[in-house]
């Protein structure tokens, strides 16, 4: 098979991949209104904290739960 | 199942292993992802690229019904382009994460502070960065080819099993139990595709030994060696095909090179095969010309879809560049002993004419052939008639036969010549599907 052939496939399987992961971004992220309230529905009851203040579960800082 | 439906077939199951954790993420995760779309694109990047550096062995591991779909080669050019794009998202990953503010940039530094988690997920972004660094530029850092082999294995395996814990330790989506399902069900097939590429390959091999019946000095640095299958019958093959050479003690030696058969195919059960190998580094050089009939040797093939066989046609062009001309040889030789005498045209591409190794084989195999030889010298003996300088479009045309457009052609050499070929034979007008290249000097 041609480099060239090779090299067009590896570029639209990233560009798939790429599109897969920002649709993933788009269709899980809650709309703004829901996003970063302290007791919101989405948030964990409970925050696994670490490091400098960051929830290792929910990806929020930890002094929002 | 014909070869488009085994493409299709190995290409669909690859792009489906990889987007699946994030399908599982998206049907099994509680509503409401982490708060932004930066953030959810991290982490849709870390995914990502944990599954792509996971199937990476698997995409090199000698499979030989995806190898037989796409051929070997194409395969590690697949394989380093997925290498270079899960260093991308790696990379993104964290930069992601901390550029929407989801986490401090401190989490980045292997600090005190920091969980061992996160750490981990930095030890294997640094894995893959050196992995992917001394991939690209092994030739610039001067590393062997030896020592780069198992660099590479070591670098590999450590960079999956330290994102693999990272993955499931850290982050919201680590306790979701479809998740964990399909990080379990990605753990056994990296390491089914370890076990059996490690181990229960090379036994399979271990069983079956070669001995060094014959080696001979070539013109242009080579050596041809023949070898023989002891105690099994060896492998028939395509002519084109090539297999990897292990010289170890044992087939699990780490150490191995994929070499075209010079020899013709069509083996009969016990019958020996030979490669013509040039010197080109510490194995070529020093393993190879100090190997004495009766040395013991383990081959792995025959593996590459880069054969006369699979391409049918009226006749064929045949474009070699230095010891490229091997499995064009093998080409020849069959064609001779099946008594094919389709027109063949090999245009020749070396430094020097002392540089033209398997001169004389060619000149011996004309006879029986329809074979014409242009030979292609960079630096020309006075008084030389033929061809002079580099293999190009203007050059081709002026030996093409009538109705060269309808030919196969084949072209395997040094990558300079490979992408000029590559850019000149549709210009002549010959279509994509007709052009075979082989291509192993990736690192």
């Amino acid at each position: 098979m041609s480099h060239r052939i090779v090299s067009a496939v590896v570029v639209l399987v990233l560009l798939l991949f790429g599109a897969s992961g920002a649709l993933y971004a788009v269709g899980v992220t809650p709309p703004r209104a829901e996003r970063g309230t302290p007791d919101g529905a989405t948030a964990p009851a409970t925050h696994r904290s670490f490091g400098p203040g960051t929830c290792a579960t929910c990806h929020r800082p930890a002094a929002q739960g | 199942m014909t070869l488009i439906a085994r493409g299709i077939f190995w290409f669909g199951l690859y792009v489906f292993l990889v987007t699946l954790p994030l399908l599982a993420a998206v049907l099994a995760a509680p509503r409401g992802g982490a708060p932004s779309h930066l953030a959810n694109a991290g982490v849709a990047a870390g995914y990502l690229a944990l599954a792509m550096m996971a199937l990476e062995m698997a995409l090199v591991a000698r499979v030989r019904a995806a190898a037989s779909a796409f051929g070997q080669d194409a395969l590690l050019l697949f394989h380093r382009g997925m290498g270079v794009g899960a260093l991308v998202l790696v990379l993104l990953h964290p930069a992601l994460l901390v550029g929407s503010g989801t986490y401090p940039a401190a989490v980045l530094g292997l600090g005190a502070g920091v969980p061992w988690a996160i750490r981990l997920g930095s030890v294997a972004a640094l894995c893959a960065l050196v992995l992917v660094a001394t991939s690209l530029l092994r030739r610039r850092l001067r590393i062997h080819y030896e020592v780069w082999q198992v660099l590479h294995g070591v670098l590999a395996v450590a960079a999956v099993v330290a994102a693999a814990w990272h993955a499931s330790r850290v982050g919201r989506l680590a306790e979701i139990p479809a998740l964990r399902a399909v990080g379990a069900a990605y753990a056994v097939i990296f390491l089914g595709v370890f076990v059996r590429y490690r181990l229960v390959h090379p036994l399979r091999l271990l069983r079956r030994p070669w001995e060094v019946v014959s080696n001979a000095a070539e013109a242009g640095d080579a050596r041809t060696i023949r070898l023989r299958p002891v105690g099994h019958p060896g492998f028939s093959f395509e002519p084109g095909q090539f297999a990897w050479i292990n010289l170890g003690r044992t087939p699990f030696h780490l150490e191995q090179h994929p070499m075209s058969m010079v020899s013709g195919g069509d083996v009969p059960p016990g019958g020996e095969i030979a490669f013509t190998i040039r010197n080109l580094g510490d194995w070529s050089g020093r393993l190879v010309p100090a190997l004495r009939p009766g040395a013991r040797a383990w081959i792995d093939g025959p593996y590459g879809a880069f054969s006369i066989d699979r391409h049918e046609g009226p006749g064929f062009v045949l474009v070699a560049g230095g010891v490229g001309v091997t499995p064009m040889v093998s080409f020849l030789s069959t064609m001779a002993s099946r008594g094919d005498v389709r027109p063949v045209l090999l245009v020749y591409g070396a430094r020097s004419e002392e540089d033209l190794t398997l001169r004389g084989t060619l000149e011996a195999l004309a006879p029986a052939l329809a074979l014409r030889i242009v030979y292609v010298l960079e630096h020309p003996p006075a008084g030389w008639t033929g061809e002079t300088g580099l293999v190009d479009a203007e050059l081709l045309l002026r030996h093409l036969p009538a109705g060269f457009q309808r030919f196969q052609f084949f072209t395997c050499g040094p990558p300079p010549l490979m992408d000029a070929m590559e850019r000149a034979l549709p210009l002549l007008g010959v279509p994509p599907e007709r052009i075979h290249a082989e291509r192993f000097d990736m690192v």
